[in-house]
């Protein structure tokens, strides 16, 4: 191995300098918060370079390394990246620097800044150690950095409310690590691996069952409701992190009160670690779960889509608009992985249809990392403008006042809204395109979700933009050229990535017929 | 001679590509901007006249030659999705239709909107609707169509709300889109389960596309809905997005609202194109339609909905008295007429009357523009009268054009293509209602026609006698420059000539859609039940007509100081149902937006009130936990452990002094956690 091990540096640069950032003079908080941008952005390049150069040729990853770490365990310091992987370090790579800069133009008025862009720095590298751990064990402990830095964010730096929220995001983040480490802490007493491609392997091979019941036996438990139980732990303890209805409790809360630009950090990239692990963990465990919980599921994830687009319908802030909207587009996400614990008898139609959805869930997880950091960005924009939260009917005919911002900031409500042509549309439609063939109803019902979503996006649209100015709006200012820089890439990111989605598909579609392939046996 | 068909692509990409460029105009090129996007308009117009061209050859022929170019998107997973473009005679002719208008109404704005001070946005927006359109028509993959389909209902918003300071105008963008929408939903659903069944949406490839005859095969042995074949359904499904768009009823309700945008885009979108994607997109998946077979319950559907639109918009439009209302509500009725058509009598029906459509209601909607920019804004009809003297050359043009719209026998295009679609319902196997009610249609467009034209052009001006708050608003009509007139001349000319296409004594029209030879044959017009018809619909128009001229000349009525006349002959209460157009929005309003609210209000109460203490209590919970936790660990845990619980303490303690100093105790519960399962399963788990 002579090359650089490139994925230990994007993780540890930005960790290492987060942490020198909590013991950083104050003082001097100007040059160490641009040097900090600095960081950021460096790390974001190699990460983007790092997923352009990554061979998708074959499923497994490029530029791995691995170090033994805890022999007695059998766990390794070990680093991969497959098309999922790169996907989302690509992902991590655009937000972070978008989110770093928003904070910049927002928080003058706070002290400690340093320690808060240390946050961040730390988040960078603890989500991309996620996105690239190969076993439980060194995911697991990216997974719960990742949490402390966030919580400190909400907690110190957030809004009204914040102490309470912070608690909430904790105690339920805790609660579903909890669920996540029992949960596959099982399967790995199972396996006797931590390894994720390892347990993969396993359960294609069809062993899984009968490794559960050989080597756990619990309480003389089926073996059927051994691997339901398993995989429901390891289901609950992800999905609260995405979130899923009924367990999203926290998040209202807590992108509310949050500082915006860590809730764009919060919605784009920490929402995407939930659905990550239930592809890596989830999945390989699915076709053991019992039929009759992941239609339960389903049914839960079908009325959470309805319920949480008419919750955020019901909503007068609209920074809690967005965040019920992002759960809601995420249902999608979940409505897709649920639908791939089909059973399929071997039905090549409907093994086609599974990797349709998968790769429609990955296209998703992207483009809605890209969508919702994006409008918070513009809350962002919005809260700084006014110095507060802002209501919808708080304002009218920001249009005439803003132009710029109505323009970009509608052009993003419309990718939210899944216009097609734009990012939105494409992982929606191949989710349902495959839900369909294979849970006919769920797709039928779930599409009921599109329709209100663009009910309460055109009214904020109206009530915000458009009608009269406001006396009140009069003296809002359009976007700066800074905020202009920041948001033009994602801009045409939406709109090339409407017409081209092969520009991510091709890399990912080893991946996809990976996982499917090793779901059915 | 293959090789071109993969550059049709530049039609709809030319206006894109300006719109493109448009959009980083700046605002005060205002003449730059519209000469370059009607220059970009112009070239298109070309190039879909050369494919027309090359399409008329194939004329003569007994089969439809059919033009395709497919190539890939993208992969996913191990499957290929393949997109394509198709040149037929069916979107050639549109194609050129679509292009013709939309150049001279690109031309017309020219003069229409000289003093907005966003014309360069303006332009921009008519272009990404035009390219959107084009795209439409030229694609050979329904997804494809539907995208295209979307963002044409994207521009559509933009445009209806473009004059967005308006709090109506900004209502009725959101309540076309909306509107439109609830219909796509079934759209999707049918795309979904096309795309199931076909296994491709490419609809021609070389025998595999989802409208050739392998495809349809399969579709007609699957089961579908309620006892309906898979291809019966899909196609109803399809329809209820073609409802949608096309202002069929009951999803007609935007589409009178979406005047509220400038004129010229009423006529360009809401009357002679955008609306008319319905329609075709029925004519497209026409195959889908009717396989011998299949059941034909979609196209009963069509022509039931279809005749029901036709009735519902010619009644609602006789009692409006706001000029573009009147033209919103009778469009709705054409296209009634237009769905009629293709279930009863096919494509050729159906499109024909779209083409001639097009052209008349194109020339109607840019002469109202003409006459709102002569009255200097104004719209109500009850305050214009006597404007032939003063806008002589409006006057003619808009004359024909509702010549041709009430159907005047012979020597308008509307006469011809009415025609047909009432002798195609005339043989429609089903029921002789549709039949009924499509005569009872034409008597009544020409009557609202003829009440409008009353109030418009004759008698005595009445602008002055309204009190405007804004004194500058008052003056004398003037008629309109010419690049607003030129348009109007040449829709006038192709409101008359279209029809000639189009007539059974030369249906070149229809043998150019379905092949076929034509020829001429003048007995085909004295063929017994067609002369009838003929004669019997020309009787029903001119009775209509001369029924609008009795009640509504100046001699006998003056709209601001009499009653409708309508209102007294009408037994009391029916002409306000007219007026109000059935109630439907306060209907809708009182019914599922306002279940809609509620539901909203109620998710919005059980976040607050159920889901919010709920997790509380879950904090507590752990909380409560987490002392226990905290008595367990230092009781029982060595003091190690403790030191490793300090240090996190006091590293958090640096970074916030603020906080109550509970985090830590989670710390230490998942840290136990942790611990106690590791334990667990290196000495208990393996047993």
């Amino acid at each position: 191995m002579t090359q650089l091990p490139w994925l230990s540096l994007i993780i540890w640069i930005p960790l290492i300098t987060g942490i020198l950032f909590l013991f950083f003079n104050t003082a001097k908080s100007k040059t160490a918060r641009q040097f900090g941008m600095v960081v950021s952005s460096l790390v974001s390049v190699i990460s983007t370079i790092l997923w352009a150069t990554a061979t998708t040729e074959n499923a497994l990853g490029s530029y791995a390394e691995r170090v033994t770490w805890i022999p007695t365990l059998g766990v390794d310091y070990s680093l991969s990246m497959d098309g999922l992987s790169g996907l989302m370090v690509l992902l991590t790579g655009l937000i972070m620097p978008f989110a770093y800069g928003a904070s910049m133009g927002c928080l003058k008025a706070y002290k400690n800044e340093t320690r808060y862009f240390g946050c961040l720095l730390i988040i960078q590298g603890s989500l991309l150690g996620v996105f690239t751990a190969t076993n439980f064990f060194l995911w697991f402990c990216f997974y719960e950095i990742s949490l402390v830095p966030a919580f400190f964010l909400i907690k110190i730096w957030g809004s009204a409310g914040k102490d309470r929220s912070s608690i909430r995001f904790f105690v339920y983040s805790m609660a579903g690590s909890i669920a996540l480490l029992l949960g596959f802490l099982a399967l790995a007493g199972a396996t006797g691996s931590f390894e994720f491609d390892e347990i993969a392997a396993q359960s294609s091979a069809g062993n899984l069952a009968d490794l559960i019941g050989s080597n756990l036996g619990w309480f003389d438990m089926p073996i059927g409701w051994l691997c339901a139980l398993i995989f429901l732990l390891i289901f609950v303890g992800l999905a609260v992190k995405v979130p899923w209805v009924p367990l999203h409790g926290w998040l209202p809360e807590t992108y509310d009160h949050a500082p915006s630009p860590v809730t764009m950090v919060l919605t784009g990239l920490m929402s995407k670690m939930g659905l990550y692990g239930l592809i890596r963990m989830g999945l390989p465990m699915m076709p053991y779960a019992l039929p009759k919980l992941l239609t339960s599921l389903l049914v839960l994830t079908v009325f959470g889509i309805i319920y949480s687009a008419f919750a955020a319908m019901g909503q007068r802030s609209i920074k809690r608009m967005f965040a019920y909207s992002s759960i809601n587009h995420l249902g999608y996400c979940m409505l897709g992985i649920l639908s791939l614990g089909v059973v399929t008898n071997g039905d090549m139609n409907l093994e086609i249809q599974k990797s349709s959805v998968l790769g429609g869930v990955m296209l998703q997880m992207f483009a809605h990392g890209i969508i919702a950091s994006v409008l918070f960005y513009f809350v962002n924009a919005m809260e700084n403008r006014i110095g507060r939260k802002m209501l919808i009917d708080e304002h009218g005919g920001l249009r005439k006042v803003a132009p710029l911002m109505a323009g970009t900031m509608g052009l993003a409500v419309f990718a939210s809204i899944g216009l097609p042509g734009l990012n939105g549309f494409v992982g929606e439609f191949l989710i349902f395109k495959g839900v369909f063939a294979l849970v006919p109803w769920a797709a039928c019902m779930a599409v009921a979700g599109l329709l209100i979503t663009a009910v309460f996006l055109l009214r904020f649209l109206q009530v915000v933009f458009h009608g009269q100015v406001g006396e009140s709006a009069a003296k809002f200012k359009d976007l700066s050229l800074m905020d202009t820089i920041l948001v033009s890439p994602f801009i045409v990111i939406m709109v090339i990535l409407g017409f081209f989605p092969h520009l991510l598909l091709s890399g990912l579609n080893p991946v996809i017929n990976n996982i499917i392939r090793a779901m059915q046996f | 001679m293959s090789d071109w068909i993969s550059y049709i692509w530049l039609i709809p990409g030319l206006p894109v590509l300006s719109a493109l460029i448009l959009s980083f105009f700046p605002a005060t090129s205002r003449k730059g901007a519209a000469y370059f996007a009607c220059g970009s308009m112009a070239l298109s117009f070309i190039a879909s006249l050369i494919c027309f061209s090359i399409t008329n050859g194939s004329s003569g022929e007994v089969s439809v030659q059919r033009l395709t170019h497919n190539f890939t998107w993208f992969d996913v997973g191990s499957t290929t999705v393949r997109i394509g473009w198709l040149l037929d005679p069916l979107n050639a002719v549109m194609l050129v239709m679509v292009t013709f208008i939309s150049l001279l109404v690109f031309i017309y704005s020219i003069g229409y909107m000289k003093k907005d001070p966003r014309i360069v946005r303006f332009y921009a927006f008519l272009s990404l609707f035009a390219g959107a359109m084009l795209g439409l028509l030229i694609s050979n993959h329904l997804l494809i169509l539907f995208m295209c389909w979307e963002v044409v209902g994207l521009a559509s918003y933009l445009l209806i709300g473009f004059w967005y300071e308006k709090p109506a105008a900004a209502a009725a963008s959101k309540k076309a889109f909306i509107t439109t929408r609830i219909g796509d939903l079934g759209f999707f659903i049918g795309i979904l389960w096309l795309y199931q069944e076909a296994g491709t949406l490419l609809f021609y490839d070389a025998g595999q596309g989802c409208l050739e005859t392998t495809a349809l095969g399969w579709m007609t042995s699957a089961a579908g809905l309620a006892g309906l074949t898979a291809a019966t359904s899909i196609g109803g499904l399809i329809f209820v997005g073609a409802m949608g768009k096309s202002g069929q009823f009951p999803l007609h309700v935007w589409l009178p609202d979406a005047m509220e945008g400038p004129t010229p885009v009423s006529a360009l979108i809401h009357a002679a194109t955008m609306v008319a994607a319905g329609v075709f997109l029925m004519a497209r998946v026409y195959p889908l339609l009717s396989i011998p077979g299949a059941g034909t319950q979609a196209l009963t559907l069509i022509t039931w909905v279809g005749a029901i639109t036709a009735l519902v918009g010619a009644l609602a439009a006789c009692a409006q008295s706001d000029l573009k209302r009147i033209l919103a509500f009778s469009t709705i009725s054409q296209l009634g007429y237009m769905m009629l058509g293709l279930g009863t009598g096919g494509v050729a029906v159906a499109m024909f009357h779209l083409i001639t459509h097009a052209f008349f209601k194109a020339l109607l909607f840019l002469g109202a523009g003409s006459v709102i920019h002569g009255c200097h804004g104004e719209q109500d009809t009850r305050y214009m009268g006597g404007l032939r003297k003063t806008m002589p050359i409006t006057f003619a043009t808009y004359g024909i054009g509702m010549l041709a719209l009430a159907g005047f026998p012979l020597v308008t295009s509307g006469f011809w293509s009415k025609d047909e679609i009432l002798h195609a319902s005339l043989h429609w196997h089903g029921s002789y209602i549709p039949f009924l009610i499509a005569l009872a249609g034409a008597f009544l467009t020409a009557f609202y026609m003829s009440r409008q034209m009353c109030m418009v052009f004759f008698g005595t001006n009445r602008l002055a006698r309204k009190k405007y708050s804004d004194m500058d608003k008052v003056g004398v009509p003037h008629e309109s420059t010419s690049s607003m007139l030129i348009p109007l001349r040449f829709l006038a000319f192709f409101a008359i000539f279209a029809g000639f296409m189009g007539t059974p004594v030369f249906p070149w029209f229809k043998a150019f859609l379905e092949g076929g030879i034509v020829e001429w044959d003048l007995g085909a017009l004295l063929h017994g039940s067609a002369l009838i018809l003929a004669f019997g619909s020309s009787v029903i128009v001119l009775l209509g007509i001369a029924c609008g001229w009795w009640y509504y000349s100046s001699l006998v009525f003056d709209p601001l100081r009499d009653p409708d006349p309508l209102e007294e002959r009408l037994p009391s209460g029916w002409f306000s149902v007219l007026n109000g157009k059935f109630f439907l929005d306060e209907l809708y309003e009182k019914t599922i937006i306002q279940w809609t609210r509620d539901l909203a209000n109620a998710s919005a109460w059980f976040e607050k009130n159920c889901i919010l203490p709920m997790m509380d209590g879950i904090v507590f919970v752990s909380k409560m936990t987490s002392w226990i936790g905290r008595l367990w660990d230092e009781w029982i845990i060595n003091a190690g452990f403790d030191r490793t619980c300090k240090g996190i303490q006091n590293q958090s303690n640096r970074v916030s002094k603020a906080h109550n100093g509970s985090v830590q105790f989670y710390l230490q519960v998942v840290a136990l956690g942790f611990v106690l399962l590791t334990i667990f399963w290196i000495w208990g788990g393996k047993q």
